[in-house]
């Protein structure tokens, strides 16, 4: 309740009668995107990438593409303004950066980094919502498109990130938009354009 | 009057007052069979050190700090390669559900996420940490060209999803100095091939997780250890899936596998050596009048036994062990008296029992009393179970002694009135080719001894231990997935209080860094020197910066813009350059996780604080340790083979010096008794066969020489001369009484007796019966027809009876 009182421009939580209405609410929202996910099995597109830190004179943008496909492969890579990325496949992965990087093999399992990253992403292209609440106390901020706001759990996640805002396409099968604001009010917004579902992926890709 | 007519009057003596002698033994039997029950029994193993010199006393308490010597290691292995998460959550479950009293703690892993926070700890503790060659690498990497790399890297990373996590040290740490202080960490590492992922320890593999359990069970305590053992089995199997396997090790495992171990075999053997003895004694004595014979061996060890207790505070197990063992004796003297008495002597027209005691008694008198001395050199033992040993099998002996020569006469006499069956008893005979074996035996003892050269000595304690196929599995199992962290060496810093050890710590450290790579130390010097140490090092970091910073700020301010930092990017690192950290504790180190490092590295005790360091257990650092000693007053150095390397000199030392006192000692004895040169060597064929053919077979079989079977040789010395001194006076004298039975009997009894144990697991048993059925086996027939074969030699030849032939009970 003290949530939805602090949020008073959100559309959804203007008008919740009361807290069962809005776990209710919440429940149905959450299903709807699990329900949508489901479907997903391949997942590819472009992004841009937004810094804003206090220790850069600017904003620096970054562009690049990635590729998921259910349920443990994911190639994330940056092009501009430089090369550099990662390619997870189950428990093994590969990591470059420079257009003659050459490819650095590692285990998945001792990149912890990594691993967040990963398991993040695959979370959220799951619509793992039990997994993701076990980290995250979650707040529906929209419903329309449906927006999110987590809240780290964890004293150490907290010391970090002061809170995760997510937006769903218009269809609810992927996440268009994610902002990471941290604790000291730096943040990075990440938007997903031209993506794609369940369109194959080549093999090589990954 | 002979000096042995005394038994003849002895004899005289209780036959007018038999009943009270008889009340008198049952008495002191009956009261020692009643106060066994009342002795306390150590089990330590510590008895069997030496304790003459300190060193090695302080070694072995030392040895027990070795880390994780009395932790429970539990290894949980997916054999599916699943989710490393659920592997951690099973162990969670488990560890939850090993809870007290028999398990105190259980450790899966640090005991808070440190990421982060230990890497900004370092940032602010390196003026703290950095020694002065620290410092020239930082200042090697205060280049223009280095700083730029580092920006542009850092900046470079911004874009990556890596990039919030590298960010915050863009401020504090521009120039990357932690990496200079996290290599320190790396000598912290002592499970070597462990890595950590979210607070639990995980193989390189990421398939094994490992949990450290702490237990109050004492590691002797076989019944407690077995409960604890099941408790974790059955925890276990309630809450580990199929996929998941566990694999224990401790020092519980195996105290269990050898206590089932030990109670198998005694089950084994007892039965193998109780059968075969009552057998032998059916078989060659047929009269129930035998068992008296066993009575006696059965008292003189209860009287014995007791008699130690009140002696000492407590018994070794191992003195009773051996006792038994030893003991085996008493029957052979008994044995003598029993054959000289038996009813069917007895029932001869000239038998007089006095005065066949007064000719009986000088040979098993002179036995006992030899084999007493030989017993009485124990006492002087380094080894304090040995001294223990030494008291006991004296008064063992006397007590066998005394009622073999004043007791058993009477209760053969009083129960004289029975019909025994004929018994079994070996013909007179004469050797047919007595320079045969004389060659023979002369031949098979130069080969044995020229074979026995080569005998090593086996001074590890643990390979006495049993250790089954699926623990030494474990063991290697253990072993391959974390590192060998339980068998290092083990360097120990000592001083009075934790500042004084760390001092002493952190010499030892840089002489050990100028001489051994640095994955092979493991210190908490890098990480926590001395607060002396400390402050040097913040002086020196103040000094260096003092010249340094203008020059850094410059070069990042410059570089810093040119990417795209902003101008203030860089104040925090310069902020913590002007602040004086507080000198690092042992405390600040336990909030980062590593208390149970640390914890297992700084031990106090009795005033003193002792600081580890492990190193590899290697010739070359023992040679760099001896080499220094001198300069590194308050280090000590300590490892499992220097330790086994002194008790093996140890072993050795005591066994050459028992052996050739015993030899002294028997001989000066032999001269006194037979004042005959001849006689005297020819008594010691039995103990000469026995000890070459032992040492021979065993060299030959590359079986080492360890410390049971040294006390096992005593047995092999106080036998065999018993059979020299028996079968001289028989080949020699007017003695005869069925000696040549006795003495096989005795032997045969000794040999399937203590032989059985051969049949045993346990190496410790399995010494034993390799011992006696070597020894004995040899003395036997070197008694029975070597010492003959010499007296033949001489004779004319005009009995030429061939056959060792056995008849039934009649006089031929």
């Amino acid at each position: 309740m003290v949530i939805i009182i602090l949020m008073p421009f959100q559309v959804f939580s203007e008008e919740p009668q009361d807290e069962n209405d809005y776990t209710d609410k919440k429940a149905e929202i959450f299903s709807r995107i699990k329900q949508a996910a489901s479907s997903v099995q391949t997942l590819a597109g472009g992004f841009t990438q937004e810094k804003h830190l206090e220790i850069l004179k600017n904003s620096p943008i970054s562009k690049g593409r990635f590729f998921y496909r259910n349920p443990d492969c994911l190639r994330w890579e940056v092009c501009e303004p430089l090369s550099m990325g990662f390619i997870v496949n189950g428990d093994k992965g590969k990591r470059w950066r420079g257009q003659s990087g050459s490819l650095q093999s590692f285990d998945l399992k001792k990149e912890p980094v990594i691993q967040i990253i990963t398991e993040q992403v695959f979370a959220w292209a799951r619509a793992d919502f039990d997994r993701l609440e076990a980290g995250y106390d979650i707040t529906v901020l929209e419903e329309n498109p449906v927006t999110l706001r987590l809240v780290p759990l964890s004293v150490t996640g907290k010391k970090y990130i002061d809170h995760i805002k997510i937006i769903f396409s218009s269809t609810e099968d992927y996440v268009s938009s994610i902002e990471i604001h941290e604790a000291g009010g730096d943040y990075t917004q990440i938007n997903f354009i031209d993506m794609t579902i369940n369109k194959p992926i080549q093999e090589d890709i990954f | 009057m002979s000096g042995y007519d005394i038994f003849r009057h002895f004899y005289t003596f209780f036959s007018r007052r038999r009943l009270m002698l008889f009340i008198v033994a049952a008495v002191i039997i009956a009261l020692s069979i009643v106060s066994i029950r009342n002795i306390k029994i150590s089990e330590d193993i510590k008895s069997m050190l030496p304790d003459n010199q300190r060193d090695f006393t302080a070694d072995f308490e030392l040895l027990q700090h070795t880390p994780f010597m009395h932790n429970i290691i539990i290894n949980l292995k997916d054999k599916s390669n699943g989710d490393i998460k659920d592997l951690t959550e099973v162990a969670d479950r488990l560890a939850a559900a090993m809870t007290p009293p028999l398990f105190t703690k259980v450790v899966t892993g640090p005991s808070i996420n440190q990421d982060m926070d230990l890497y900004n700890w370092m940032i602010k503790a390196l003026p703290n940490l950095a020694t002065d060659e620290d410092l020239e690498i930082i200042k090697s990497g205060l280049t223009t060209g280095h700083i730029r790399d580092q920006l542009t890297d850092y900046y470079n990373s911004l874009f990556s999803p890596e990039g919030w996590f590298t960010k915050n040290f863009i401020t504090t740490d521009p120039l990357d100095l932690k990496t200079v202080g996290l290599k320190k960490l790396a000598f912290l590492n002592i499970i070597s091939n462990v890595r950590l992922q979210d607070n639990h320890f995980i193989d390189n593999d990421g398939n094994n997780v490992l949990l450290i359990a702490e237990t109050d069970v004492d590691i002797t305590d076989a019944g407690s250890a077995e409960k604890m053992l099941d408790q974790l089995n059955v925890r276990a199997a309630n809450i580990l899936p199929q996929n998941i396997e566990m694999s224990v090790l401790s020092a519980q495992n195996y105290t269990v596998a050898n206590a089932e171990t030990i109670k198998n075999d005694l089950f084994v053997v007892l039965t193998i050596s109780s059968l075969s003895i009552v057998i032998l004694f059916i078989f060659f004595l047929r009269s129930w009048r035998a068992f008296l014979v066993l009575l006696i061996s059965f008292s003189s060890f209860s009287i014995a036994l007791v008699s130690v207790s009140l002696i000492y505070k407590t018994v070794s197990a191992i003195t009773i062990g051996f006792g038994s063992v030893l003991l085996g004796l008493s029957d052979d003297l008994s044995l003598h008296v029993y054959f000289a008495l038996r009813p069917r002597k007895a029932k001869d027209k000239n038998h007089d029992p006095s005065a066949i005691m007064a000719e009986v008694s000088r040979p098993v008198l002179f036995g006992g009393v030899i084999t007493l001395c030989a017993f009485s050199l124990l006492l002087f033992s380094d080894l304090p179970g040995q001294r223990q040993l030494g008291t006991f099998s004296i008064i063992g002996v006397v007590a066998s002694l005394a009622m073999s020569l004043i007791l058993l006469p009477h209760m053969m006499q009083a129960s004289s009135g029975g019909k025994d069956a004929p018994g079994i008893i070996l013909k007179k005979r004469k050797i047919v080719h007595p320079s045969m074996v004389i060659g023979i035996w002369i031949l098979l003892l130069t080969g044995c001894a020229w074979q026995g050269r080569h005998i090593s000595f086996n001074g590890d304690l643990n390979a006495l231990n049993f250790i089954p196929r699926e623990l030494h599995d474990v063991e290697l199992m253990v072993k391959e997935t974390w590192g060998d962290f339980r068998s290092s060496a083990m360097i120990f810093s000592e001083g009075q209080d934790v500042e004084s050890a760390l001092e002493i710590n952190d010499t030892l450290f840089r002489r050990l860094s100028e001489n051994i790579k640095d994955g092979e130390i493991i210190s908490i010097a890098p990480v926590l020197p001395s607060i002396k140490a400390q402050q040097a090092n913040q002086k020196g970091w103040n000094d260096f910066w003092s010249r340094k910073e203008d020059q850094v700020r410059q070069i990042l301010e410059e570089e810093g813009k040119a990417l795209g930092f902003s101008g203030n990017a860089f104040d925090p690192f310069f902020s913590n350059l002007k602040i004086s950290p507080a000198p690092i504790l042992p405390e600040d180190l336990k909030v980062l996780g590593i208390k149970e490092v640390l914890d297992s590295m700084i031990i106090s005790s009795e005033g003193k604080v002792s600081v580890l360091t492990l190193v590899p257990d290697t010739a070359e650092i023992k040679t760099l340790m001896e080499r220094d000693k001198d300069r590194l007053p308050g280090v000590r150095f300590v490892s499992q083979t220097h330790f086994s390397e002194m008790i093996r000199n140890a072993i050795s030392h005591d066994f050459i010096r028992f052996i050739i006192g015993a030899f002294f000692i028997i001989i000066l004895l032999l001269v006194l008794l037979f004042r005959n040169i001849k006689k005297v060597l020819l008594s010691l064929i039995p103990v000469a066969t026995g000890m070459i053919f032992m040492l021979g077979v065993m060299s030959w079989l590359e079986i080492p020489f360890n410390i049971f079977n040294i006390i096992s040789t005593i047995l092999i010395i106080g036998l065999g001369v018993d059979y020299g001194i028996f079968m001289v006076c028989k080949s020699s004298e007017e003695y005869e009484h069925d000696t040549d039975t006795a003495v096989l009997l005795s032997g045969l009894t000794t040999v399937t007796g203590f032989g059985a144990l051969i049949f045993a697991r346990h190496p410790a048993l399995h010494s034993i019966g390799i011992t006696v059925l070597l020894g004995i086996g040899a003395a036997i027939p070197s008694a029975i027809f070597v010492i003959p074969a010499f007296y033949r030699t001489k004779d004319n030849g005009s009995d030429r009876e061939t056959r060792l032939d056995i008849s039934q009970g009649k006089e031929s």
